[in-house]
């Protein structure tokens, strides 16, 4: 609330605006203490004022209370005080007095203020009751009363740009100039125009409104009016985006380009367009003098080989120019003129003494480009093998060294990679076994096994293989501690990267075996190196995946807290977590996630359209595009969307008694009708390049793979939507003052008026009828469920490190949840269509209900038998059993719901005889109805029954496991050394034995030992895995059985 | 590479590799917001060739008169690019663009325990100008150092005389 007033400075920090803020003036929005803004108006007396401050201070603090009756005070002596009766409509509203404030509201908009105090207040109010087009009015009507004012027309200016209206943006603006004839207001509208095509037709932009906006500020160059290098900006802007590209170097280049001041990148900015305008030589020159100042721009050497190369495909006459230009400024138009170039830059960087990484990518770019044109770069360039040992002579210490030489990896045919790698080995001149005596040597050998599994090393080996390679990297691991002298807790440790092998081998192993002590060891490894380096964020990462991997929600969500996810990486990292540990049960974990993630969302929309005001007031026109598609990219998020619904679902579905399910539902805005969703729209801003991964490109997240996830996710949604609006209507049809729709008149489904809402008796409807909604919405949850079947997405991302759990959607297919659904929401309809009528609609409702239960009752068995049972023995499916159990019990819930609504209906017809009052009589259920919901809630409560029994019997199967039985990998006995470290491709592997296998847990085990003492300095993060796990599992089991048990007392409420 | 671009918001949903980091704040939307609303060209990433955030600084120019200076925000490289001057050629960009603003001197805000860090701007010129103290809220709070370095148009470097007193932060402007 604090924070909204102050809002009040925030968002007009000068109304008047002579120039963009930008030139020594600090216009730096300053949101510390909120102050009245000064006397200007009509209140003249201090005593006024001081009583107003009072108010300001009042609600500032949050005491409205006390604002109120200041304000009361106030206006029994200057009843027409305006500004302090909108302050009391504040008070008012934040007191939750809804309608009084709107009214006292009213009354003052009627008067038209034009004072700005009294504006600014009300402002305040619209914006809190979620009224930005209310802003608009107002200071449309006080710019009627007072045509001159800029304040007030600015004002209106911002008021459109918050509403995204550039029509109106580009008019006010126009007005504001002719009242004011400032640059900045003129630019206004420029910028507002070139808006209306971003929004426009493609071929209307072209043809008619981006050459408007170039002929306004053609005008303004015309008359020698250009003030600011933001005017110039916005020029090139409209220029570029109508492919203008050399009006646009024309500019840089001429007089106006030196308004180009803070524009730093100038030369860069010459040398795109150059590109753009295919003029080659230009642009390789350019490209050359920005590289002599700096060897290592990557831009101007991927520009300067682009064009050179282009040059050569334009088959430039070489001999002819060759003699003007020395190296430096020599447009290359030949491979040897290039390499000759290249080897300068390489020269030259010897020379200053100071290796830089650009020169020698620039030699495997090059490399690349000639191998792309189809010719035998290694003939043309030179050998590429000795292009990777050259880069890695100099960086293969560097953690940047894998990075960079990944793109260029596959250009090694497989025949090569083996030299490649005997190549590189040789500069890092470890034997077979050494342990490298230097902390550079380590990370080259780190540099050279990273490189080794992305070239595939890895794939070929058997399972005992990799396991004997974990054990090596253990040893190195070890032996690289020694490295890591006083090390900072906020930095990795040199020797991480080992870990993350490991783990990544062991993962492999795990699904080569299916044998779950791998994961085991892996959650072993990462606790440990995680106490060691407690800032490894990839460890984290890959902590919460395999937990959640083995179902463990709990465990996982100590590990996601300790990343500090917050803001947007709430939208881009909570997919490695949110659906997944509600789908572990941890429900209360999962509400509050999603609430800090909704009020993110909501908080900074709102936010963020102030700073999309910002950059027309300081002229940032180069950013206002992009605000706009980045608001619009959050607001689409599919995330947002997941968890909103998620959110409402949870909190209808945990509502323990019936009433309390109404009042939930009531708080919701669920607006069936108007939910026209085009499902493409939703924005995927899941970030996953978070986790680090070596293996090789076939195992890597790629689009097909980010699509098809999102697919599943987006199929999931829209199920969830329509199961969330089910609810809605059928929890609608509770209320009692709800008329049946056969009193108001049917609505006619080709009854459509031209806005498209439906209509009765030619009436427009506010709202549908609950039951015309929950139709449409049952039909629709068939048809949807029908066309999800028939794309029948699949998705096998186990074998990829960075992928996404499973959505949720599969399983939930496989329970038949939505099956249910159609089946209880059909019977809803069927019900209170039959209220009252003859035996034939009981008939069919009483089989409706039995529809509804066969399909809870196979569900629910067949998984008691195949999953609970089933699949509770071995950890690799024990998410699936929770993941079932949570969509079992859901299921169940629904039922309940539906059993709820149902005697809900029939409840007021049972009392119309006591009820005197009661207005309207409606008629009474038939007893055949009656039964048959008797006998409907008997068997939900029998499923339920069942169900409970069988999650009681899972939670005791549980609490004896015990995991130190499966993992003899924690168990230290024995010591030993590990066997000679080889690394694949480079020496052969030794033979295995079995003892390898149990040294690698020996070695493990030292490990542990070793560090065992830093566990009591760590406060209090237990790295006892096993223990981790039990308690997450019985938390789950824990939270999945009391909303069971909720819902069999809620079905006991139910019975008549 | 130092080939540096402007920071754009879409940056905001793949900075992960480098904010997880822990001496890397996660600041609200706003905040960024306000710094591309109003000083876009203060706000740069630098991108490695394959396409990874590999820093990026963030800053501002503000002050009157001849406290007219730059400012560092934020400046962060992730921990897969260290070790190659990313943190210095992003300092001069800033500076650079600082010269450009004639501003008279660049400053910026460190934690007194972050070593690392002001060895390296130490490094890069500059000077403890002032104490700050606590600063930075916390458990405890910290104190911070205000660093400086004078930019060409403090002819005479008064900017970068230090304070022989801390000062509070309600005094810091």
């Amino acid at each position: 609330m604090v924070e909204v007033l102050r809002e009040r400075h925030r968002s007009v920090p000068s109304a008047s605006c002579g120039q963009y803020g930008n030139c020594g003036i600090n216009m730096a929005p300053k949101p510390k203490v909120s102050k009245p803004p000064s006397s200007k108006t009509h209140v003249d007396n201090s005593v006024g004022e001081r009583r107003l401050r009072q108010i300001y201070d009042w609600l500032d603090n949050g005491n409205n209370k006390n604002a109120l009756q200041e304000a009361g005070k106030v206006l029994k002596k200057q009843p027409d005080f305006l500004c302090v009766k909108v302050l009391k409509a504040l008070a008012l509203l934040r007191l939750g007095k809804e309608d009084e404030c709107h009214e006292l509201l009213e009354a003052v908009r009627k008067e038209v203020p034009i004072d700005d105090q009294t504006l600014q207040a009300m402002q305040i109010c619209y914006r809190e009751t979620q009224q930005p087009n209310k802003i608009c009015e107002m200071y449309d009507a006080a710019a009627k009363k007072d045509p001159t004012n800029e304040e007030i027309l600015t004002n209106l200016f911002m008021a459109h740009v918050r509403l995204g209206d550039y029509k109106q943006q580009q008019q006010t603006a126009l007005r504001l100039y002719k009242v004011k004839p400032k640059n900045p207001y003129y630019f206004w509208a420029v910028m507002s125009v070139v808006m209306q095509a971003y929004h426009a037709d493609e071929k209307i932009a072209r043809m008619v409104t981006l050459p408007l906006a170039e002929r306004m500020v053609q005008k303004f160059i015309d008359e020698g009016k250009i003030e600011a290098e933001q005017e110039v900006q916005l020029y090139l802007l409209i220029l570029e985006k109508q492919g203008k590209f050399q009006e646009a170097l024309d500019v840089v280049e001429g007089p106006m380009g030196e308004r180009l001041i803070s524009y730093v990148t100038v030369p860069q900015k010459k040398a795109s367009l150059y590109v753009k305008l295919n003029r080659w030589r230009d642009s390789i020159v350019i490209s050359k003098s920005h590289l002599r100042e700096n060897l290592d721009h990557w831009l101007s050497i991927k520009n300067y080989l682009t064009s050179a190369m282009n040059l050569i495909e334009e088959g430039e006459d070489l001999s002819s120019s060759d003699a003007e230009y020395v190296l430096w400024s020599r447009a290359d138009a030949s491979i040897p003129q290039i390499k000759e170039f290249l080897k300068l830059l390489m020269n030259e960087m010897k020379r200053r003494g100071k290796n830089v990484r650009g020169p020698y990518l620039a030699w495997l770019e090059l490399y690349k480009m000639v191998h792309e044109k189809g010719q035998d770069a290694d003939q043309v360039v030179g050998d590429i093998v000795e292009l990777f040992v050259q880069y890695f002579r100099c960086f293969g210490d560097r953690s940047c060294c894998p990075l960079d030489l990944k793109q260029y990896l596959p250009l090694v045919s497989v025949q090569c990679r083996g030299d490649l790698i005997k190549g590189i080995w040789q500069i890092v001149g470890l034997e077979d076994g050494e342990l490298p005596d230097t902390v550079y040597r380590m990370q080259q050998h780190i540099s050279t096994i990273l490189l080794s599994r992305h070239l595939g090393y890895h794939e070929n080996l058997t399972s005992a293989e990799k396991l004997q390679l974990t054990t090596c990297f253990l040893r190195y691991f070890q032996h690289g501690m020694r490295f890591n002298i006083d090390p900072l807790p906020t930095d990795f440790l040199s020797n991480d990267p080992y870990v993350l092998l490991m783990a990544h081998l062991l993962l492999d192993v795990w699904m080569e075996t299916q044998d779950t002590s791998r994961l085991l060891d892996v959650l072993l490894l990462l606790e440990h190196a995680l106490l060691m380096s407690p800032s490894n964020f990839h460890f984290k990462l890959l902590l919460v995946k395999v937990y959640h991997l083995l179902g463990a929600g709990l465990a996982a969500h100590d590990v996601y807290e300790t990343l500090d996810v917050k803001h947007m990486q709430l939208d881009s990292l909570g997919y490695v977590h949110c659906g997944a540990v509600q789908a572990t049960g941890q429900y209360a974990i999962a509400s509050s996630l999603y609430d800090v993630t909704l009020r993110f969302f909501t908080v900074n929309y709102k936010d963020s359209v102030d700073y999309l005001s910002f950059t027309y007031k300081f002229g940032s026109f180069m950013k206002i595009e992009e605000f706009v598609e980045f608001r619009e990219r959050l607001s689409n998020s599919m995330h947002y969307a997941l968890v909103t619904v998620e959110r409402m679902l949870l909190d209808i579905l945990q509502s323990t008694t019936h009433t309390q399910m109404l009042k939930v539902v009531s708080q919701m805005e669920i607006q069936s009708e108007k939910d026209k969703m085009d499902w493409r729209r939703f924005n995927d801003n899941r970030d996953m390049s978070a986790f680090v991964c070596w293996d090789p490109p076939e195992r890597q997240v790629n689009p097909e793979l980010t699509k098809k996830s999102r697919d599943a996710d987006v199929s999931f949604l829209r199920l969830r939507m329509l199961l969330l609006r089910g609810l809605g209507a059928a929890a609608e049809l509770c209320n009692p003052d709800i008329t049946p729709l056969s009193e108001e008149g049917i609505v006619n489904s080709s009854e459509i008026n031209n806005t498209g809402e439906p209509t009765v008796n030619g009436k427009s409807l506010q709202h549908q009828h609950p039951l015309v909604s929950l139709e449409k919405v049952t039909s629709e949850i068939e048809s949807t469920l029908k066309s999800i079947q028939e794309d029948g997405i699949k998705l096998e991302t186990s074998k990829i490190i960075g992928a996404p759990l499973p959505s949720r959607l599969f399983d939930y297919l496989e329970t038949n949840s939505v099956q249910l659904q159609f089946e209880l929401f059909s019977l809803i309809s069927t019900f209170v269509k039959s209220n009252g009528d003859d035996k034939v609609d009981a008939k069919a409702f009483e089989e409706g209900g039995k529809r509804a239960v066969k399909i809870l009752q196979s569900s629910v068995h067949s998984s008691i038998k195949s999953v609970l049972e089933g699949k509770c023995v071995s950890l690799n499916t024990r998410r699936i059993v929770f993941e079932r159990a949570v969509n079992l019990v859901e299921m169940v819930c629904l039922a309940a719901l539906v059993c709820g609504i149902i005697n809900n209906i029939l409840e007021p017809s049972k009392q119309t005889s006591s009820k005197k009052t009661k207005k309207k009589q409606k008629p009474g259920a038939s007893p055949e109805v009656v039964e048959a919901h008797k006998l409907f809630v008997s068997e939900v409560q029998a499923i339920a029954t069942e169900l409970h029994t069988a999650l009681g019997n899972l939670r005791l199967r549980m609490s004896v496991e015990a995991f130190h039985s499966q993992m003899p990998l924690i168990t230290a006995n024995s010591i030993k050394d590990g066997p000679a470290c080889r690394v694949p491709a480079v020496g052969t592997l030794p033979t295995i034995g079995p003892d390898d296998i149990s040294s690698l847990s020996t070695a493990m085990a030292q490990l542990v030992l070793s560090y065992e003492n830093r566990k009591s300095k760590d406060k209090g993060y237990s790295v006892d895995v096993s223990s981790k796990l039990s308690v997450s599992y019985e938390d789950s089991l824990q939270e999945i059985i009391t909303i069971l048990q909720q819902k069999m007392t809620y079905l006991d409420s139910t019975k008549l | 590479m130092t080939t540096l671009r402007p920071f754009t918001c879409m940056d905001l949903l793949k900075f992960n590799n480098v904010n997880l980091d822990p001496l890397t704040e996660t600041f609200g939307l706003a905040f960024y917001m306000q710094y591309l609303a109003h000083w876009p060209e203060h706000f740069q990433v630098a991108e490695s060739p394959s396409g990874e955030i590999m820093g990026y600084i963030m800053g501002k120019a503000e002050g009157l008169g001849e406290n007219w200076h730059g400012h560092v925000t934020a400046l962060t490289v992730s921990p897969d690019y260290r070790r190659l001057g990313m943190a210095a050629t992003l300092m001069s960009w800033l500076e650079e663009a600082s010269e450009k603003k004639q501003a008279y001197f660049v400053d910026l805000f460190v934690r007194v325990s972050n070593k690392v860090a002001i060895q390296m701007y130490k490094q890069l010129g500059y000077i403890i100008y002032r104490t700050v103290l606590e600063y930075y809220s916390g458990d405890p709070d910290e104190d911070a150092y205000d660093m400086r370095k004078a930019c060409s148009r403090d002819v005479n470097k008064q900017s970068v005389i230090p304070l022989t007193h801390p000062v509070r932060p309600e005094d810091v402007d």
